[in-house]
Order: structure tokens, then sequence, then C-alpha cells
């Protein structure tokens, strides 16, 4: 019996989508695990997030060649995803977060106190940063990674770097003032 | 003079929020969870390959052209059949137009508050009861005589002689 020829086609391009799709896992996944995560604080949310990502692009994949930049790409899709888990999560507590931080937060060559004090001056932080109005906590957020530029932080967000630009100097002052607020009231 | 911008490392804004931003770059820098790739592996192996409900056989464009057209004919089909039972409505009335700006009066057409009008019935019942009236008098005359004659003989005594 002879095996269509379109048939022999099909297999091999799904072979070949199938080893580039492996291929963005080993390239990118620690990346964007790390977009998920300075966003949800929660590394089984995280988790989750990339492998949403993930899935959406193998439903997609037929349009993989198509993609120019794949890093931003990636990291956009990410991005979305962590942004709708964000909004579903609001009802989680705060102290979660808080207890999943002190786990992963680096504690060597720190006393049991200096990591209770750095344990709270990061929680404090991130919830200022939590007071700053979307646009730009996101834009703060996003460039916290030092792999991200800023044209590649317009492209994500899909402004421009102009607007990049001026968010983050907002976002800067914003969280100057919040912060020097909350250490004048101590 | 001081050319620094307001967000410089020397300002202590700034370095309160350098000191903020030093906080996300920590949390932004952490490794990912040993064995992370593995498990998306695992996943994206797992995942169904392809959607169910709407799957179109592969190589099969003349299928997918004639569900297209099926699909078409049918929506004109339909669009056809209540075009065709629907009649046209009232052609619009040019004076009922709006003036710019203002409400339109959709086609009604206004009708005047008219009074009631005179009760031809009331009418007619009274002329009836004067004829009445005027036939009972006539009636009464006679109905003195009645006693003396019978209506056959008053009725004969009106006839003039010959």
């Amino acid at each position: 019996m002879e095996i269509p020829t379109s048939a022999v086609n099909d297999q091999a391009c799904q072979r070949a989508q199938n080893e580039a799709l492996a291929a963005l896992v080993d390239q990118y996944a620690s990346s964007l695990y790390r977009v998920a995560y300075s966003v949800l604080h929660n590394s089984a949310d995280a988790e989750d997030a990339v492998q949403e990502a993930f899935l959406r692009v193998l439903r997609h994949r037929d349009s993989l060649g198509e993609v120019r930049d794949q890093r931003v790409w990636l990291i956009r899709i990410v991005w979305n995803v962590v942004l709708d888990r964000k909004r579903r999560q609001k009802t989680r507590p705060e102290t979660d977060d808080v207890d999943e931080l002190a786990r992963v937060l680096p504690a060597t060559g720190l006393t049991a106190e200096d990591r209770a004090a750095a344990l709270q001056h990061h929680t404090h932080v991130l919830a200022c940063v939590e007071q700053l109005p979307e646009k730009e906590r996101q834009v703060l957020q996003l460039s916290a990674f030092e792999e991200l530029s800023s044209v590649e932080i317009a492209a994500v967000l899909d402004i421009s770097e102009s607007s990049v630009r001026s968010r983050l100097f907002r976002a800067r002052n914003l969280m100057a003032e919040l912060l020097g607020h909350t250490r004048s009231l101590r | 003079m001081n050319s620094r911008s307001k967000d410089t490392p020397a300002s202590p804004n700034a370095m309160q929020a350098l000191t903020g931003e030093e906080t996300l770059r920590l949390i932004a820098n952490l490794p990912a969870p040993s064995g992370l790739e593995d498990r998306l592996h695992r996943s994206l192996r797992e995942a169904p390959r392809k959607s169910r409900v709407l799957a179109w056989p592969a190589s099969s464009n003349w299928l997918r052209s004639a569900a297209a057209a099926a699909i078409v004919l049918v929506v004109v089909g339909g669009g056809w059949g209540v075009y065709s039972r629907v009649q046209p409505g009232q052609a619009p009335n040019p004076g009922a137009v709006p003036v710019r700006g203002g409400f339109g009066g959709a086609g009604v057409v206004r009708t005047p508050v008219t009074l009631p009008g005179p009760n031809v019935r009331e009418q007619a019942t009274e002329g009836t009861r004067n004829q009445e009236t005027q036939s009972k008098k006539k009636a009464q005359g006679p109905k003195k005589n009645s006693s003396a004659a019978p209506a056959g003989q008053h009725a004969l005594s009106q006839i003039p002689p010959q």
C-alpha cells in the first residue's frame, strides 16, 4: 500500500513544528517563568502561566515561522496570561505571597533578624508597587528585567518607546513618593 | 547649578525608588525551579494535538469549499425567502420629513379631535314621539264618539255624503 505524499509531508511538517516548540521551551522557559513570577509572586501559579502560554503557542504553531522576534512574542503571550490570572486571583490573601517570598529570596550570610527585616522591606516595596496605577506598574515590573530593552518593553505592552520612558519616569516618582510617605509615617 | 534630573540617584526620593527597583530586580532574577522544562515538555506532549469539534480533514479543500458554499446558499436562500414574503412598506410622506435636527413623525397621520356630534337617534325618537302624540290626539277625538258609534260607523260618518 502506497502512503500518500501529502500525509508524509504533513508528518514531517508536524515533527519540525514539535522540534521548534521544544527548542523554544528549552530556550525561553526560564525567562518566561521569571516574568510570570515577578507579577504573580507564586511559583506554582507562575509555572501554570508558563505552561498555559506554551499551550497557546502550540495551538498557533502553524504561524510560528512568521514570528520575527520569538522571545518578545513569547514574553507578550505569557504577560497576557499572567495579567488574566492576576485579575482572577484578587481574592487570594497577600500572606501567601509573603510566605512564598520568604521561601525563595536569597538568605545566605544574613542573620535571622536581617532576613526578617529584608523580607519586611521587600514586602513593603511590593505593596507600594501594587498601589501604582496599572500602566506605570506594568512598565516598572518589566523594566526590572535587565534583558528587556525599552524597545522590547514597548513591543510587549504594544505602546511606543516614548510612552515606556514617560511611564517609567512617572512610576519611579510615584514609588519614591509612596516609599517616602510611608517612611515619614514611621 | 544642579543639572541632575529628578530621578537621578543623588536625590533621596530617587534613592528610595531605586531601592524599590532593587526588590523588583531581585525577584526578576530569581532562578526558575528545577525540572521546569521537563514538566513543560511533558505537558505539551500530553496536550490534545488538534481541536476535535471543528477539525477539518487534512488536504480536503474541496470539502471546505463545498461546506462554505452550502452555508452561503442557506444564508442567501433564507434572506431571499424573508425578503420575498415581506411586503414593501408605505412610501414615506415627503411632508413628514423632519426638519434637520428635529424629530420625525414616523409616518403618523394626524386626525383632529372633533366635538361630539348631534345625537341623531334621540332626534329621531323625538320626531317619532311627536308623530305618536299627534296620532294619539287624532285617535282620542273619535274615541270620545266611540261610545256612540262603532269604529266602522265612525269611519263611514266621516265620508262626505255624495
